[in-house]
């Protein structure tokens, strides 16, 4: 199935999603917004096939929107979207449906991403019932195709050999589509016999390997995590991790994962995205970021998450501020206004994404990301009485 | 040991659904020193928030009862106190702050509204108007305590810039003395701009800002016990980090007691002296924090702080607990850890676990409900 | 089996016994027993649904007179041959009130049953498909302001005056009410449509590249089923007594020649004969009465039938000591221990959260 495809899976570039606020009847009428909600800005990310991508940042970052910009739940504002080499970004219709087999996704609330009044094997069959009708749809397109054709071959002078007509796919019966979900349930650690259960009779951790089952059931080639643990205990988050990463073992299926829990991250992802306002601020392998962060947003986030580690009862968090609004975001770097170690540069000039000397595969939109690279997140928090460990701004505005 | 605030004594509590029945709390015996932070933990469904909201007598009675047992908050036992006469206790000498600050803010009053709201319950608990609590000094005055230099948490609020809704904005009534006492309250907790925010609405602040104005009334209440319910689990994760730095500095400051459920025990570990684990409506294991956190014993607490994800794929599987909560409605007979429990013997599926007590070995105050607590620390 | 290897990945993830509260007509039973009211709500109807039925097919077993059939008992009193007594032209009322059942009942059901699903698919097309500056967006509009025109008059006043412009007549009340009916499902059907559009699931059903019209079909209108139902049967009681005031007003069917609880109220009223002979106005105003209440014990019991999540909380867990309850219930008590619900779980587009 995988051919050995030299280029990434996903290839995502300067990928931008506004969400136009309108406001006055022109507005609305001329289908113009002055304002748009700047949810994705100028995003750049390649997923390899197998590979997991994390993508870490706090609400109101555009993870959730980048996410379901790959799942093509929305349709990027600019920017190019290609999916095995093939522009994907202005699919439509049976074409767009037909594809959403690469590509599934697993929602964060297990409630109600399940539809209460389905049996559990009308849940995980969905996605096989509903990629058979695009099946068929696109059979009868072929067909239409092959008669047109035929019909021109026959008039044609000499008369040609007419195509052979399309054979029919396979239509799943009600007890085949059963069997297979039945199949597929203990591998996502369910017992095969309920087929018959409402999603309401599982435990949270249940429902969530429900949602997993349907989204394995066609076999993607990718799928979308989207904070698929947010709403579970850590015991049975641990056991979901667990078995994503058995299933990728076993399916070789690449990973978008994208959650605020920099815990989930660490253990599932090979590759990281810090997201930040609408862009990427890092990106790199998960042990670089997460144990040698670069930029100061990342050193912040990892020095906020709590840690069951009772010497941090002393401590201090040093970041003020609260994430700004994404409409009209400001120029320059968007971390400026909460950044300890901000200088006059960051707010007049966007930093790029670019690898720093010496830290190779990590890529840092920051302009101190040499002076700043050796802080460590710790040095963020500090003690009541405390000293704040950091990098002395040189001698700008602070 | 200071004197307790508050003592729950076998307190049990049942919630009758349809024709079911299930014991959200069990047993539970829980004592909250004087200036002490004491933390909850357990995962959904443990009861952790039933018996939170079971102190201040705000569980919806018709599904829940409050089986046996006693809630002693000072001298009166609060499960005997008249439903009617529990205003007066809740508002004033316990004060609750919500996980979600959006829902817990009335969205048609002005923050100065909600704030002087709550500073004038508590002058009419001093003025002696209030039939439970007579005394006359509360226990702690952090008012007049000069403001701390808190430049390192200040938060900058996101306000609209000047609309014409701003201008037709009704000002706050010219109450000086009333809006000084607010003034005070809003500045304890960090807020940058108090004469701005006193004029905005609660949909107007972020998130943060929300939990803080929340901190500030349950604060102006000058309670003797707080009880914060998941205060953080609705917010991000670097302003979460914000908001414990601010009750972890309020903390030192203000020397009231706080009863404090999470599920998180990254969160517990920022606030609490003494830690609670509680399972299936049981609590489990009872200790200061930094012992409980090194020497767990009862293999439930180590289960779960094993169970925080903290390493890479690379590495190996995750610890989890096999097996799920249990039911509440038919709780496993004997101890009800023992399905998942790795040091199950026969007496644990017959002889319900012991009652919390002390174990060898560790500090003084930790507790363990596990006949084979000792054992714990020789599991992987 | 095979795969499982993930500590208890198995054990506990649905309730222990796969044995659920029962299916179907055992659950609507036991759901029945343990709400008093509802079960009478559904035993009345039941009964006049017999009675229609009866009345229509063998009048004879019920009673002993013809529609429209004058005794020469005139005026009399309520008694043991006339129940309801009989009006000054010999009618036994209690017979004319039989017969007007099934031509009332049809009446309501058919104004309903009409409004329901002409209202009921307007309101999903305006709901599903109602992006802005799109064929269906403009669509939905169209249906909306339609709608709005009609909602803007009084319904009642509306309906009587389409009766006056229509005269008397079984079909001519019928379309005067329906005229005045349909709005109100266009509103309920496109307000449960679009929460139920922005349901995470339905998401879900999107990116697994399910059809929009499956979607409606499969997702929407099954979701949707369940508070129109419970209003379509709440509203045969409203539609009765609008149908009775119409009548009252005498400007519905022509009684006696067509027996209807309304009109014959306006009839023997306006024949002056509820001050001499009240009990004429009693079996009509008692039929009325009955079904309206009824249609409304039974509408308000079918809400919590329908939900399967309240199902099993309802049917309790009947006489057998094994509870067959578990997760359900247990989800209550989960949903008690937070009080604000749970931590912010709709992902909708979240980096568009907004200012």
């Amino acid at each position: 199935m995988s051919a050995a495809s030299p280029g990434p899976l996903v290839s995502l570039e300067k990928l931008e999603k506004h969400f136009p606020l309108t406001r006055t009847a022109t507005e609305y009428f001329g289908g113009k917004a002055r304002r748009a909600i700047h949810a994705v800005d100028g995003v750049s990310l390649a997923i390899q096939p197998g590979e997991t991508v994390g993508l870490i940042g706090e609400s109101g970052s555009g993870k959730t929107t980048l996410g379901w910009l790959v799942a093509r739940l929305h349709s990027p504002t600019g920017g190019n979207f290609t999916f095995e080499g093939e522009d994907v970004g202005s699919l439509e219709g049976v074409e767009l449906r037909h594809w959403r087999r690469n590509v599934q996704v697993v929602f964060q609330d297990p409630v109600g991403s399940l539809d209460p009044r389905l049996k559990v094997w009308q849940i995980v069959g969905e996605p096989i019932r509903a990629q058979e009708q695009m099946d068929r749809q696109l059979l009868r397109k072929e067909r239409r195709r092959v008669r047109e054709e035929n019909a021109r071959r026959a008039r044609a002078n000499p008369p040609e050999p007419p195509l052979p007509n399309p054979s029919t796919p396979h239509r799943f019966t009600r007890d085949e589509l059963r069997a297979r979900v039945r199949a597929a349930l203990p591998t996502v650690g369910l017992p095969p016999d309920c087929l018959d259960q409402y999603p309401h009779e599982f435990s949270g951790g249940g429902r969530q390997r429900l949602s997993l089952a349907r989204a394995f059931s066609v076999h993607p080639k990718l799928v979308i995590l989207d904070e698929p643990t947010s709403a579970l205990d850590v015991a049975v988050q641990a056991q979901i991790l667990n078995r994503l990463v058995e299933l990728q073992r076993e399916r070789g299926v690449a990973y978008l994962l994208i959650t605020h829990n920099v815990a989930a991250v660490r253990y599932v992802a090979d590759r990281v995205a810090v997201m930040y306002l609408g862009q990427i601020v890092e990106i790199g392998a998960v042990h670089g970021v997460l144990e040698k962060p670069i930029h100061p947003y990342t050193k912040a986030l990892l020095a906020a998450c709590p840690v069951a580690d009772a010497r941090r009862r002393r401590t201090r968090f040093r970041i003020g501020g609260d994430v700004p609004s994404l409409v009209d975001p400001p120029s320059g770097c968007r971390f400026a206004p909460r950044c300890p170690f901000v200088i006059d540069r960051c707010r007049a000039e966007d930093p790029k994404l670019r690898e720093i000397p010496g830290v190779p595969g990590q890529l840092v939109a920051c302009h101190r990301a040499e002076e700043v690279k050796d802080i460590p997140p710790a040095s963020l928090l500090v003690t009541a009485d405390g000293k704040p460990a950091t990098l002395a701004p040189p001698g700008s505005a602070q | 040991m200071n004197a307790s605030v508050v003592t729950v004594d076998a307190l049990t509590i049942d919630y009758i659904v349809g024709a079911g029945r299930f014991r959200a709390v069990s047993d539970v015996s829980l004592e909250v020193p004087e200036g002490h932070v004491v933390g909850i933990v357990g995962e959904t469904g443990c009861g952790k928030s039933t018996l939170a909201q079971a102190i201040p007598r705000l569980l919806p009675v018709p599904p829940a009862t409050i089986g046996h047992g006693r809630i002693m908050f000072g001298d009166v036992d609060l499960v005997r106190v008249p439903i009617w006469k529990m205003p007066a206790i809740r508002g004033t000498g316990i004060s609750m702050i919500f996980q979600e600050p959006l829902n817990s803010l009335n969205p048609a009053y002005r923050v100065y509204d909600q704030v002087a709201e709550a500073i004038q319950i508590r002058r009419v608990r001093e003025a002696g108007r209030v039939p439970v609590d007579r005394r006359e000094t509360p226990p702690f005055d952090y008012s007049r305590r000069p403001q701390p230099g808190a430049g390192e948490v200040l938060s900058k609020p996101i306000i609209p810039s000047g609309t014409a809704a701003q201008a037709a904005r009704r000002a706050v009534p010219p109450h000086p003395e009333l809006r000084d006492e607010v003034l005070d309250y809003l500045k304890l907790v960090r807020i940058n701009d108090p004469e701005t925010i006193l004029d905005l609405y609660p949909h107007e602040l972020s998130g943060g800002m929300r939990q803080r104005v929340m901190i500030a009334m349950a604060l102006s209440e000058k309670p003797k016990l707080l009880i914060a319910d998941e205060p953080t689990s609705a917010l991000d994760v670097t302003i979460q980090a914000q908001v414990l730095t601010l009750m972890k500095e309020l903390i030192e400051e203000v020397h009231t007691s706080i009863l404090f459920i999470s599920h998180d025990l990254g969160v517990i570990a920022e606030t609490a002296d003494e830690l609670g684990v509680m399972y299936a409506g049981k609590l489990v294991e009872f200790g200061p924090v930094a012992d409980l956190f090194e020497n767990p014993r009862h293999p439930y607490t180590k289960a779960l702080l094993r169970a925080a994800p903290t390493r890479y794929k690379s590495d190996g599987p995750l610890d989890s607990i096999a097996g799920s909560v249990p039911n509440l409605s038919r709780p496993p007979p004997g101890c009800r850890f023992h399905p998942r429990c790795p040091l199950a013997q026969p007496i644990c599926k017959v002889e319900p676990g012991p009652s919390l007590v002390a174990v060898e070995g560790v500090a003084s105050g930790h507790t363990s409900a596990c006949f084979f607590a000792t054992e714990v620390p020789n599991l992987p | 089996m095979a795969t499982v290897s993930a500590p208890g990945a198995v054990a506990g993830w649905v309730g222990r016994e796969s044995r659920r509260a029962g299916r179907g007509v055992v659950t609507f039973w036991r759901v029945l027993r343990a709400n008093p009211l509802t079960l009478a709500g559904f035993v009345l109807v039941v009964l006049i649904a017999l009675g229609a039925l009866l009345i229509t097919v063998a009048p004879h077993l019920l009673t002993p007179y013809g529609s429209n059939a004058p005794t020469t008992a005139y005026a009399q009193p309520p008694s043991l041959s006339h129940p309801f007594g009989t009006d000054s032209g010999g009618l036994d009322i209690y017979s004319e009130v039989l017969y007007a059942l099934p031509i009332d009942l049809g009446i309501a059901f058919a104004i309903a049953g009409v409004a329901l699903l002409a209202g009921g698919a307007l309101g999903l097309i305006a709901g599903f498909w109602d992006d802005p500056r799109t064929a269906g967006g403009v669509t939905s509009v169209i249906i909306l302001r339609i709608t709005d025109i009609f909602l803007s008059f009084p319904s009642l006043i509306l309906a009587l005056a389409i009766a006056v412009s229509l005269g008397r007549g079984v079909w001519q009340l019928i379309v005067a009410v329906l005229l005045t009916w349909w709005p109100y499902y266009v509103r309920l059907v496109r307000g449960e449509t679009l929460a139920v559009k922005h349901l995470p699931y339905v998401t879900a059903a999107r990116a697994a590249g399910v059809t929009n019209g499956r979607i409606v079909l499969r997702h929407i209108l099954r979701n949707v089923l369940e508070p129109v139902i419970v209003y379509f049967t709440l509203d045969i009681g409203t539609v009765l007594v609008t149908l009775s005031t119409i009548g009252f007003v005498g400007l519905g069917v022509d009684y006696p020649i067509t027996p209807e609880w309304g009109s014959m109220m306006s009839t023997y009223q306006n024949a002056g004969l509820i001050t001499s002979y009240p009990w004429t106005i009693l079996g009509p105003g008692a039929a009325i009465f009955i079904t309206v209440l009824a249609f409304s014990l039974l509408g308000d019991g079918l809400r919590d039938i329908l939900d399967p999540r309240s199902r099993r909380v309802l049917a309790g867990t009947g006489a057998g000591g094994a509870s067959s309850t578990s997760p359900a219930t247990q989800q209550d008590v989960a949903a008690e221990e937070r009080p604000a619900g749970a931590p912010a779980v709709v992902p909708t587009a979240s980096g568009g959260g907004g200012p």
